[in-house]
Order: structure tokens, then sequence, then C-alpha cells
């Protein structure tokens, strides 16, 4: 008993030590060494024509956020060289009718209804994988805001014809939300900005994460495909394409933001199924990968520890129940003991994806300096981390021995983003607002006047609007929740939180001025007061705000102006950038955040005199 | 001919300067040898000099754990000499502990008090202290089985104990040079910035090492040694590598403060 528990407490020892020294040298390349050539210079040169794919299940709140920002993006919207295929999977929500509306105004734009077949990321981006059009697939989930020129820095390393997958760097946007995120900031950011790099650098195997990714199609096809079945269709890709001799490149700059779990059970959902996929694909690949010829000895070991990383959490169990027996056998004058707790902690004590060193490190190349100071209570992610991964892993063998499903299907990690409250049409504000509309041309105008209360939150249930106008029909809805004027700047920054445009428009507010768009009506909404929201970059912005706005739909005339005032800063001023309404479209906004942290205070953005289908940004 | 070279070199250094700052995703910092060579150097003076001085301190860690002791009332006296290292001995401290036998009713008290923080603290308290909080009463939880079903005492004293924790602390002084070392000092900033650091670290550590000392012998006297497990497994080298880690963040943000604003140290 007694050598058993030494044995195991050695080799327990043995495979964190390895773990450790991995992180320090990808730290140490990362710090020191000349970073590899990660096609940045050909950004914009090489274009190939692509596909972009997002799931979506449920997703009406962010939906629009993703496709606003694609719209900005400034990949040629040459319909032959770029289309995006929205995947409705299978939501029961108004996930489809916003894809449609999208659709109507962009060519481009080509959703993909699933309401047949398994449902999840894999099964959908099979389906529509088998749709696309481009050579190369570009993935992001749809909580995830990509920046106007990610698209040409994930295109532009297929330049190189070996190069068969591109990863960019995930940044959580929603990083000021609550512990959990302010910790999973600093892993992410050890685990991009260091371990990805390294990895890239030391000619490893950069993971693939299956979102801000791109794929080449005909890689894909030779491997295979997507793995439908797969909790964790990244890595098995990524592995699919390492083990066939294609290469992953990491492009540490094509930085995306994305919303990371703020709860710690919405934390736990999504690490177990991590878990479960990852080690699926570590029986599944992990002797393919010694076996294959294209990679070396460094490349395979790096691969089988990546592999195994999940398997780390329950070892660290083993290692503790052989330190508990040990002692209480008179053993703990053994070195191994003392070596397996420097050991375990040293790597452990600061999370499963980047040791301290990596984030360290990180936090000194990003400049980000203050945020490190949290580094200490990881200490309950790994607690957290190590007893989620066990429980998830021991049922996930239990059932492996049993025949059964070896875990839980794919399950969607749920959305923060203040969506006005989904399909109930519920919107949150808070604070005194006035609103008024006024249809002319049109029959019917709805206007509510805002509720007092400055610190009230007030509900407002959209539910008793007509659904969709008809005809010369223009519907506005003036939110009481005043001045919570989100037109979409740059289709990824509103300054002052949501508001719902028209009744027919998506609950979170995001302008489809869908109101207007076969109308001959004329609105005009007026609205001010202090409003709360989230913008959706570094979001949290409170404050006043005052707006109108005005809408002519089928004229095709628009305008926004509204002046905000955000107290809590970090967010983003307003532009008003995207307004779909049918017709040539005007609008204007003004926005005046104050108060410190605001990142584009006193942003002034005039627009715009498109005179075709959509107003470009400004 | 020199006037021409120095133009030259002026209009390089110009064009240096001007040169855009690079962005995060691709700038790296130029590995100097001269601070890898500070780091070991800094490691092996420091460890040199902790084993020429470690009878010093552990001599002063005896004595400050009796003082302690003292204050907490708890009778003690000089126990045996033990081998730390290599010719290098230090004394320990023999104290009574409370004999369950007397009072057979304080393990199932404790394990009943533990496990009602732990129900309480599992319905109200976050999620990540979960785990950690269940380990107290299955710490426990386990010793009290071992008490019950194997021996009445368990296989230390309070003195082994501080033989235990005694050894322990000194490979963790020993390695502390090494980790701020490899991860501080082969950094592009000054050594003032450095040093500092692995000073306060390391006094930090010897005074923190007596104050859990005196509370885990002061615990077993009061409370048993039912407690030992705990002070072993929890309140030993994973509070050491907490206060390693925060002295390691808040250095590497003081780095990463100073290196912002220096934008010539970094490459691309």
């Amino acid at each position: 008993m007694i050598l058993v528990a030494k044995i195991v407490a050695i080799i327990v020892v043995l495979v964190l030590v390895t773990y450790t020294v991995r992180h320090i040298l990808f730290a140490l390349a990362r710090l020191f060494r000349r970073q590899r050539m990660n096609y940045t210079d050909l950004s914009g040169f090489h274009l190939p024509s692509i596909s972009v794919l997002i799931p979506m299940h449920n997703e009406e709140s962010v939906a629009p956020d993703v496709i606003e920002a694609l719209l900005e993006a400034d990949y040629p919207h040459d319909p032959d060289l770029f289309e995006i295929i929205p995947i409705n999977d299978h939501s029961t929500d108004r996930t489809g009718e916003i894809l449609d509306d999208y659709a109507k105004k962009h060519a481009f734009i080509k959703p993909l209804h699933r309401r047949e077949g398994l449902r999840g990321k894999p099964a959908a981006l099979k389906a529509a994988t088998q749709i696309a059009q481009g050579s190369i697939l570009v993935i992001f989930d749809a909580d995830y805001i990509p920046g106007k020129s990610l698209l040409k820095f994930l295109a532009a390393p297929f330049a190189d014809a070996e190069v068969g997958a591109v990863m960019g760097r995930v940044v959580p946007h929603n990083v000021g939300a609550s512990l959990l995120t302010r910790l999973l900031d600093l892993e992410r950011a050890g685990g991009y900005q260091i371990d990805q790099q390294a990895r890239y650098n030391l000619g490893l195997i950069p993971q693939f994460g299956g979102t801000v990714g791109s794929v080449r199609r005909t890689a894909l096809e030779a491997v295979g495909g997507w793995n439908a079945l797969s909790l964790t269709e990244d890595t098995d890709l990524t592995l699919q394409l390492a083990i066939h001799g294609w290469k992953v490149a990491y492009v540490n700059r094509a930085e995306c933001y994305e919303e990371v779990p703020e709860t710690w059970h919405v934390r736990q959902r999504q690490i177990e199924r991590w878990a479960i996929g990852h080690t699926e694909c570590f029986h599944r690949y992990l002797g393919q990968l010694m076996r294959s010829k294209f990679l070396d000895w460094k490349t395979k070991l790096d691969g089988a520890l990546m592999l195994g990383v999940y398997l780390t959490a329950p070892l660290i169990l083993i290692g503790w129940l052989a330190c508990t027996v040990l002692f209480f056998s008179g053993q703990s004058f053994v070195p191994a003991l003392t070596a397996f707790f420097i050991a375990s902690m040293c790597y452990n004590t600061f999370g499963n994806f980047a040791s301290f060193f990596e984030i360290g490190s990180s936090v000194i190349l990003d400049g980000t300096h203050r945020r490190v100071r949290l580094l200490p209570l990881n200490i309950a992610n790994f607690a957290f981390s190590t007893a989620t991964v066990s429980a998830a892993l021991g049922k996930y063998y239990s059932n492996r021995m049993r025949g059964r499903e070896p875990g839980e299907r794919w399950v969607k990690t749920q959305r923060y983003r203040d969506g006005g409250g989904g399909g109930t049409g519920l919107i949150n504000g808070s604070g005194d607002g006035n609103g008024s509309s006024e249809g002319i041309g049109g029959t019917a105008s709805r206007g509510s006047s805002g509720k007092s209360g400055a610190s009230l939150y007030s509900i407002l249930h959209l539910e008793d609007a007509p659904a969709a106008p008809v005809g010369g029909d223009l519907l506005v809805s003036a939110l009481s929740s005043a001045g919570r004027q989100s037109s979409n700047g740059n289709g990824h920054s509103n300054g002052n939180g949501h508001s719902n445009g028209a009744s027919n428009a998506p609950p979170n507010g995001h302008s489809l001025p869908a109101a207007g768009e076969n109308g001959n009506g004329h609105a005009l909404v007026e609205s001010n007061g202090p409003a709360s929201g989230r913008g959706l970059n570094y979001l949290r912005a409170n404050g006043n705000g005052n707006g109108t706005a005005h809408e002519n739909g089928h004229n095709g005339h628009q305008s926004v102006a509204g002046n905000g005032h955000a107290h809590n800063g970090n967010g983003h001023s307003n532009g008003p950038s995207h307004h779909n309404g049918g017709g040539s479209g005007q609008s204007t906004n003004v926005a005046n955040p104050k108060n410190s942290d605001c990142r584009h205070e006193d942003a002034v953005e005039e627009l715009l005199e498109a005179g075709g289908k959509e107003n470009s940004p400004s | 001919m020199g006037a021409g070279r120095r133009r030259e070199r002026e209009a390089r250094v110009t064009v240096r300067r001007e040169n855009i700052y690079p962005h995060k995703s691709l700038r790296y910092m130029p590995f100097r040898n001269l601070f890898l060579w500070q780091g070991l150097i800094v490691s092996v003076v420091a460890d040199i000099l902790l084993v020429w001085q470690m009878e010093t301190v552990l001599d002063w860690h005896t004595r400050a754990l009796q003082h302690l002791l003292n204050l907490a009332e708890v009778p003690w006296e000089a126990g045996r000499q033990i081998s730390v290292l290599p010719n290098l001995s230090a004394t320990l401290v023999r104290a009574p502990y409370l004999d369950y036998l007397e009072h057979p009713w304080y393990p199932w008290s404790f394990l009943g008090i533990a496990l009602a923080i732990f129900l309480v603290g599992y319905r109200y308290w976050p999620a990540p202290l979960r785990p950690l909080l269940a380990l107290l009463p299955i710490g426990l939880g386990v010793t009290l089985v071992y008490l019950k079903l194997v021996s009445p005492n368990l296989p230390y004293s309070p003195e082994d104990f501080c033989a235990l924790w005694y050894r322990g602390e000194t490979y963790l002084w020993l390695l502390l040079p090494w980790v701020f070392g490899l991860g501080l000092f082969t950094l592009n900033v000054p050594f003032a910035l450095k040093l500092p650091w692995l000073v306060v670290v390391f006094l930090y550590s010897v005074f923190w090492s007596v104050v859990r000392l005196a509370l885990a012998v002061a615990t077993f006297y009061y409370f048993g040694s039912m407690w030992m497990p705990i002070f072993y497994f929890l309140f030993g080298f994973l509070a050491d590598f907490l206060y390693v880690v925060a002295f390691y963040s808040l250095a590497m943000d003081r780095a990463a403060h100073f290196l912002v604003k220096q934008k010539e140290v970094w490459q691309s």
C-alpha cells in the first residue's frame, strides 16, 4: 500500500513537473524569442473567397451584433469573395426572423435554418459547410464581435499552401462583470498571448479554437470534415489537421472579443463539456498522433500534453490521495511528498490552461498591469476547475465502461449581453424617460411615455404591439428607458446601452429599423432621460442620454441624434453606422460620454449620405 | 568620411526612434544575457547566503515560535535537534496536545461544526469556495476514521510536526530565489525593481512561517492532533504558494508599469 502510494506520488510529481517546465519554456520563448512570421504582412493582399459560418441557437440577443460587426468588416463585400452563413440551429426565439431580415438587405448573407437533425455546433457547421461557397471557412460563435480587419488577418495565412487552419486571439469583453470574468481574462491572456503564440513560435501545434478561426475547405475535406458527434470539434479538427500534415497558424494580431461566462454555474457547464470532449479526443487521436509521419518528437510530445491537459485534474486528486496515505503511514518525510506539493501547487494553483508564469508574462507584453494583482485568487479557479473536471471525467469514464453515451451532448453556453429579455419582449431600463412617436402617412404609431422613478427598473411589455408593420404602417416604440439610443455605431460600439427602435425590431434594440422598411410613414422618436445599459464593447455604461430619431422608411431618410453620458465609462461611444432601412438613409449621432474611463470620449459621428441600400460607417 | 558615417548613424537612430511602436501581439523583449546571468547569480548567491545563515534564521524562527507560544499560553520545552540539510541543524519545540481519550466528544464536535459550516457555505457561499470548504470536513473526517479505526494517536507528535514544517520551509526558502530569478530577473527592468521583491518575499515567508507554526502547535494543544492534517495540507505549501504568487503578481505589476513607459525595450 505504502509502496503503491509512493509510486503514484512520484508519477504525479513527474507529470506535473513536465507541465510546469512546458509552461516555463513557453513563457520564456514568447517573451524573448523573435516572433515567428504570422502572415500579417499579407493581410489585405491575399483575399481568398471566404464563407463566415456562425452557428446560432436562440441567439436573438447577440445575433445582430456579430452580423453588424461583420458588415463593418473591410473584407470586400463582393458576393464572389464573401458570404455570411448564420446558422439558425433549432432556435425557438426570433433568431431566424432576425437573420431573414438581414438576408433581405444583403445578398451575401445566406441564413441556414436547421429545424431537423442533430443539434449542436459541430452538426451545424457540418451542414453549413455543405452549402458554403468559399474556399476558406471562417467560424465565429454568435457572441463574438469581430473587429473590422479581422477577416483579412484570418485569411492572409492561407497564402501559404501548407496552412490548413488559422486561429486568432480571443479577448473577453465583459471583463468587469464578476470575479470569474476577471480570472478568465487572466487565463485567456496567458493562454493566447503566451501559450498559443509560443507554440506557434516553436513550431508546435497551436490549437484551433473553433471560433475566431478559419479553415481551408480542402484541408477540412481531406481530413473528413467536421465530427458532428464531437463535443469539442475544434480540438478534433486541430488534431486531424496536424496528424495529416497540415499546419495550424496562430495570428496573435487577429483579436476578437468574446463574452466569457459570468457565473460559476455556466463556467461549470462549459468546462465539463470541454473536459469530456477533449478527453474523447485524447483517446481518439493519441495513437494516431504518435504514429504521424508528419510530426517530429517534440510536436508529438507537446500534442500529447495538450490532449491530456484535463486529465491532470483527476491526477491531482489521485496524488493527493496518495499523499494522504503516506501521511497517515508516517511516511511524510519522503522527499517526493514535498516535491509533489511544490510541483502541484506551482503549476495548478493558477489555472489549468495557463500557469502563473505565463499569465505574468502576458501582462508584461499586453502592458495591462493592474489586473495581474488578482493572480493569487486564481486558487479559487483552480479548486473549482479541479473538482468540476474530475467529476465530469469520472462520469465520462463511468459511462464509457458501462457502454453508455460518454457524456452530455452539446450544450450552448449562456449569453449575458443585455438583450432586453429576448423573446419575452421585456426590457429593463432604469430611470426617467419620455418618449413619443408620430406616424405620418401610415396608420399606426406607438409611443409610450416613460416611467418615472430614477432608481427603479421599468419593465416595458412590447407584446401588445403589432408584430410587424404592414404596408405603409410604421410602428415605432419609444422606450421609456429613453436616451438609450443604440444605433449600432460601427456595428459594435454602443455607448449608452440599448433601446428598442421598433416593435418588430429585435428586442435588444439593435437598430434594425424594420419599421421603416416597407412604409411610407414618417416617424419621430424623441426621448431623453437617465438611462443605464450595457454597450457592446467593454460595456456597462451608465448614464444619461438624450436622443432623437427620425425615421422615414421608404423615402430612405433616417437620422438619429443622441447625447450619451457614460458615467462608468469603458463604453465606446456611439456611432449609428448601420441603418438598414430601405432606400437611402441619413443619420446622425452625437455622443458625449463623460467621466474618466471612456474609450472614445467626445465621439461625434455624422453620417451619412449613403445613396444605396445601407449607410456606410463613418 | 567620419562625418558622413556619423550623419548616417544619426539618420539610422532617427529612423529607429520613429519606428512604429510594435503592436502588443508582435512585440517581444530583447533577451539579454546580462539579465539571465543576473538572475542566475542572484539565485546562487541568495542560496549560498541562505545556507550560510540558515542556522541563524532557523534559530530566530525557533525563538520567535517560543515567544508566540508563550503569548498563547502553550507550555513548551526545547525539543530534539534535527538535521535539516547536511551540516545544518535546527532545534525543535516540544509541546503537549489535547488527549482525546479524556475528551472523547471533541473530535465529533469538530467534525459536526465543520460539516455545519460546509453545509451553510455550500448553500450561501460562491461556488469556487465550495471545494476548498469541503476539504475541512473531509480532512477531519478522514482523521477521525483513522483515530477510531487504526490508532488513537496520529503517527506524529507536535514535535514531529515541527520537524516536517522546518524541512519543508527550508526547501521552499531555497527555492524562492529560483522562482524569482527565472520569472522576474530575466525581464528588462532595473535591478532595483527586482531585488527588493526577492528580499521582501523571503522576509515575509519566514515571518508567516513562524505565525502559522505557532498557530498549529497552539491548535494541537487546545483542540488536539485532529487538526494536524488540515495544517499540513491546507496551511502548509498551499498557503506558501499563495503568498509567493501574490508577491510575484505585485512584482509583475510594477515591472509592466515600468515597461509600458519604456517603448524602446520592445522589438518586433
